[in-house]
């Protein structure tokens, strides 16, 4: 019984461990693109979602309207966000970052992407997009935004 | 030294089983880098291979090529999968661009393979390393943001110009793991052992500070913090006694405060007590309680046992303590001595202080003394093993003391009177009174009076016109071997048998006088002469007259001394005794004659035969014999 105690313990610290991780790398990412004390991202993938939970700083919030940024995490998703913005008409389109290398190869509109590759976590930015909306990047994501794809 | 030995071993053991346990990890480890480097050798021979392949195929220009041959890198994708085994998770090729950014030329991944031209953002420095450097490198990967790759192999495709392309082979996670695995029976092998050693060692080491723990109670007594009896023995196994001056302490009249005052604040007392003590004493001297109340101490030789003594029993006894809100002052006994050189029983010590002690308690307590010089030969003397040395190496002689004729001053006969020789000085002579009492019925005293007997024999041998007495208790003769032994002797000298008088000597009354007629008739069957010694003291008395024969009667030495003392009440019952003797047909011997006086008195009363110190003191028989040599 002990045994399982230290076991189920050992394994939530590691997940909590995971789940920080993950949390800080957008908490800075995000911080970087919206000079916001607290951003309010609209996150359709429910794993992400429950990681922002944890954040005092990043609000996931349920209407797209209201967001600041959505985290997309693929075509589907785009394009049925892409649509209800179009419809709602609303007056400013929050900023859009997929997961995925394609969404950001194929929509102009996306700004950045982080994502794997060969194992490795890649994070992109396009330098023309982020300049469409007046974001410039801090020393340390420099080296990850290129001219081109 | 057990006990130092013991740490010693221990620490040898414990320092062997780290020191196995270090060779196990170390063993295993070594095993499996050789595994792995095995690994990395046959990646990077692969990695050389590709890479000159890719050159031969590309026409030295391997971007430009790659980048007009959409054909030709499809078959090169296919050729790089075909190496994407268990031991491969990602092979491909990278180039840097104008940028400075990588991109990929050749994806051998079938699944999700990476586009011509997709950027890359390696996470390690090397990358950039080992495109600067021409020279391939391993990358440990483990890194934050990296998954499922163990190590990368970086080899770059390097022309006359410089590095052109980076071919990147990762060894996969799992590949590690298998590697890892195909040591783990030997891994899990010595990890098992390993917890074995761990569990030994703590064994061991609990058992060590059990011990250790255990021993301390053992030797440090708790409630007083003195040392124990048994660590006195074991202290005394490395430290010889001889090398310490010891004082025996024993509290007077200790019970009397637990009965007022109660146990708890008995035992409170006797621990303020010992701090006392410990405050008194000189530095370097280690006190023992022995028991109860009794304090040994044991002080370095080299100080002034007496004035020590003094200081410790004067101070102790003026100190007040209080308790239980009243003022106490104890008393004490103490009893002290100089170790003799070459002590060796603690024994033997103890039993001479507590003697000593005893005399104390029994004059009245709360008194100190210190055993002197005739102690110390008696605990040299009485011990058991320099009896048996002296009897084994024959060290037994006699002395003989003059009987003489009251009258005429004639010597009439010697009593032979039995000494040992002393191993370290052997014109010292050591008297009986040591010896005598711790042989009594034993073996060694047999051994004795054989060599005695032979002594007796040899003289009336030599010596043709003596006659000689000798000493024989009762209980000796009642002793089967002791009796064997005497007959065998009178019948092997038959003819020196009738100059030889035992003189009986008894430390219990005679019950079975049937049984001593019976036996002074076999003494006297060969000669010999049967004298009733000190008479007229202890159980030598007039009932022994009317009950057995004698031939001879020696009045008691407390008698004869008497006869100056109190000579109106002494000279009518030596008179009597005299004119019994003349009765009974015997012989009458006055003894203790130690000065002229008596020697006198003896003479008036007409009393046969005298003996004492002021006649002849005992001496070898020649310095009767031989006066002038």
């Amino acid at each position: 019984m002990r045994a399982l105690l230290i076991f189920m313990v050992l394994w939530g610290h590691l997940y909590a461990m995971d789940t920080r991780s993950t949390l800080n790398l957008y908490q800075d990412l995000l911080s970087s693109l919206i000079p916001k004390k607290v951003i309010r991202v609209y996150v359709p993938d429910q794993e992400l979602h429950d990681v922002f939970t944890h954040s005092v700083s990043l609000i996931p919030v349920s209407q797209l309207q209201e967001a600041d940024i959505v985290i997309v995490p693929n075509k589907t998703v785009y394009e049925r966000i892409t649509s209800k913005l179009a419809s709602q008409k609303v007056s400013k389109f929050p900023l859009l970052f997929a997961t995925d290398y394609h969404l950001l190869d194929k929509y102009p509109d996306v700004i950045g992407a982080l994502y794997w590759r060969k194992g490795r976590s890649q994070l992109l930015f396009i330098n023309s997009r982020l300049k469409k909306y007046g974001i410039s990047l801090p020393d340390k994501y420099q080296k990850y935004s290129v001219e081109r794809l | 030294m057990k006990a130092i030995n013991n740490t010693k071993y221990f620490f040898m053991i414990l320092a062997l089983l780290i020191g196995f346990g270090l060779y196990l990890q170390y063993s295993i480890e070594k095993s499996t880098k050789a595994l792995h480097a095995l690994e990395i050798s046959k990646a990077e021979q692969y990695a050389s291979r590709i890479a000159k392949y890719l050159e031969s195929e590309t026409n030295g220009d391997i971007k430009a090529y790659l980048q007009s041959h959409n054909a030709k890198r499809e078959t090169l994708n296919n050729i790089l999968h075909a190496f994407l085994t268990d031991e491969f998770r990602y092979i491909f090729l990278l180039t840097k661009d104008a940028e400075g950014h990588y991109r990929f030329l050749l994806d051998g991944s079938l699944k999700e393979p990476e586009e011509f031209n997709a950027l890359l953002f390696p996470k390690s420095p090397q990358f950039d390393e080992v495109y600067r450097s021409g020279k391939p490198q391993i990358v440990e990967q483990g890194e934050k943001g990296v998954e499922e790759v163990w190590r990368s192999l970086l080899y770059p495709v390097v022309d006359k110009n410089g590095t052109k392309a980076l071919l990147v082979m990762d060894l996969s996670q799992a590949y590690a793991s298998y590697l890892s695995h195909l040591n783990s029976p030997i891994s899990k092998t010595v990890t098992l052992m390993q917890i074995f050693l761990l569990l030994s060692l703590f064994f061991i080491g609990y058992t060590t500070y059990s011990f250790y723990k255990f021993r301390k109670n053992m030797m440090i007594d708790p409630l007083t913090n003195a040392a124990t009896k048994a660590w006195l023995h074991e202290y005394l196994r490395t430290h010889p006694l001889e090398d310490f001056d010891v004082v025996l302490i024993d509290i007077d009249e200790f019970k009397r405060i637990n009965q007022k005052f109660g146990y708890k604040h008995g035992d409170q007392l006797l621990k303020r007590y010992t701090q006392a003590l410990y405050e008194v004493m000189p530095p370097e001297t280690k006190v023992v309680r022995l028991g109860g109340t009794e304090f040994l101490l044991l002080i370095p030789k080299g100080s002034d046992l007496e004035r020590i003594l003094k200081k410790i029993f004067l101070t102790l006894r003026e100190k007040e303590f209080n308790i239980a809100n009243e003022t106490v002052c104890l008393s004490a006994s103490m009893a002290a001595m100089h170790t003799p050189e070459g002590a060796r029983s603690e024994e033997k010590i103890l039993r001479m202080l507590d003697e000593k002690m005893l005399e104390i308690k029994s004059r009245g307590k709360n008194a100190y003394a210190l055993i002197g010089e005739k102690h110390l030969d008696d605990l040299k003397y009485s011990d058991i093993e320099f009896i048996k040395q002296a009897l084994e190496e024959e060290r037994v002689t006699c002395l003989f003391q003059p009987i003489y004729k009251t009258q005429t001053k004639e010597i009439a006969k010697f009593e032979a009177l039995v000494r040992f020789i002393d191993d370290e000085d052997p014109s010292k002579l050591i008297s009986p009174f040591h010896f005598l009492p711790v042989i009594k019925g034993t073996s060694q005293y047999i051994k004795m009076s054989k060599l005695v007997l032979q002594e007796v024999f040899d003289t009336l041998q030599k010596h043709e016109d003596i006659e000689i007495s000798m000493n024989l208790d009762l209980t000796d003769l009642y002793h089967r071997d002791m009796m064997k032994l005497i007959s065998e002797a009178l019948h092997t000298h038959q003819s020196l048998a009738e100059r030889l008088t035992f003189e009986i000597v008894e430390d219990m009354e005679i019950k079975d006088y049937d049984k001593a007629a019976a036996i002074f008739q076999e003494l006297r069957a060969y000669g010999s002469k049967i004298a009733l010694d000190d008479f007229g003291s202890g159980y030598a008395n007039y009932t022994y007259l009317i009950k057995l024969d004698w031939d001879m009667i020696k009045i008691d030495g407390s008698i004869i001394k008497e006869l100056l003392e109190k000579p109106e009440r002494t000279e009518p019952i030596v008179q009597s005794i005299n004119e019994l003797g003349i009765y009974f047909n015997c012989s009458v011997v006055a003894e203790f004659v130690s000065n002229e006086e008596i020697y006198k008195k003896v003479k008036e009363i007409f009393i046969e035969y005298s003996q004492g110190y002021y006649l002849g003191e005992p001496k070898p028989i020649e310095a009767y014999l031989n006066p002038n040599r």
